[in-house]
């Protein structure tokens, strides 16, 4: 079957299912070499590269079969979900300038210490990006194509 | 932008997921051009009028044209 007769949302599922293993490698790995050496953080990174690549060729394959309704409705979002997904990360960002004691909950299994409260934050921007990206796709696409 | 995609399509007797098949989009979109929800870009447009054998503007009606 040529790429461009499959289905955009097996592109979708083809995605998450890389996902899911890029994270299960990660995490394996993470596990089981607690003292890694450089040479398997290269061959590491090298592994996570290529998944990714493979990601943004999936992607890919994903926009080109999608029409241009379905693309509107990503560039919508993009543009509405993510700026308004801002604006609680920088009342957050401005709260946390003012209150630079305070006590902040490290996200779930991440250790206490500067490399565990940046991953927190970008945990959280990532997270709260994608919930306002997902709302204003499912608006546009719910409202527009029902 | 108004048209007259649903008119012209039962006039056919063709189903939404026909019109679909024809302009190679998703029956969601067909539903949102329908509806009026979503305005067409100029080559979809042209490509709906080639498949109704029809002129553009026999389709589409410009709201704000005097």
């Amino acid at each position: 079957m040529a790429a461009k007769q499959i289905a955009p949302w097996r592109w979708l599922v083809a995605l998450l299912g890389l996902s899911l293993g890029l994270g299960a490698t990660v995490g394996i790995y993470a596990a089981m070499s607690r003292e890694a050496s450089v040479g398997s953080l290269i061959l590491m990174g090298l592994v996570v590269a290529g998944l990714m690549a493979v990601g943004v060729w999936l992607v890919a394959m994903y926009w080109r079969r999608l029409d241009e309704a379905a693309r509107e409705a990503h560039k919508w979002a993009w543009f509405w979900g993510g700026n308004v997904a801002l604006l609680p990360l920088i009342v957050g960002l401005f709260f946390l300038l003012e209150r630079p004691d305070l006590q902040v909950p490290l996200w779930p299994g991440l250790h206490a210490g500067p490399a565990g409260y940046v991953a927190t934050g970008g945990f959280i921007v990532v997270f709260t990006l994608l919930i306002g990206y997902s709302l204003a796709w499912l608006y546009w696409w719910l409202w527009k194509s029902r | 932008m108004k048209n007259r995609l649903k008119v012209l399509r039962a006039e056919r007797d063709w189903s939404q997921a026909d019109l679909a098949v024809a302009l190679g989009v998703s029956r969601q979109t067909v539903n949102a051009l329908e509806t009026g929800r979503y305005d067409p870009s100029l080559p979809l447009a042209f490509k709906i009028a080639r498949t109704f054998d029809l002129p553009i503007e026999s389709i589409f009606h410009d709201e704000e044209a005097v």
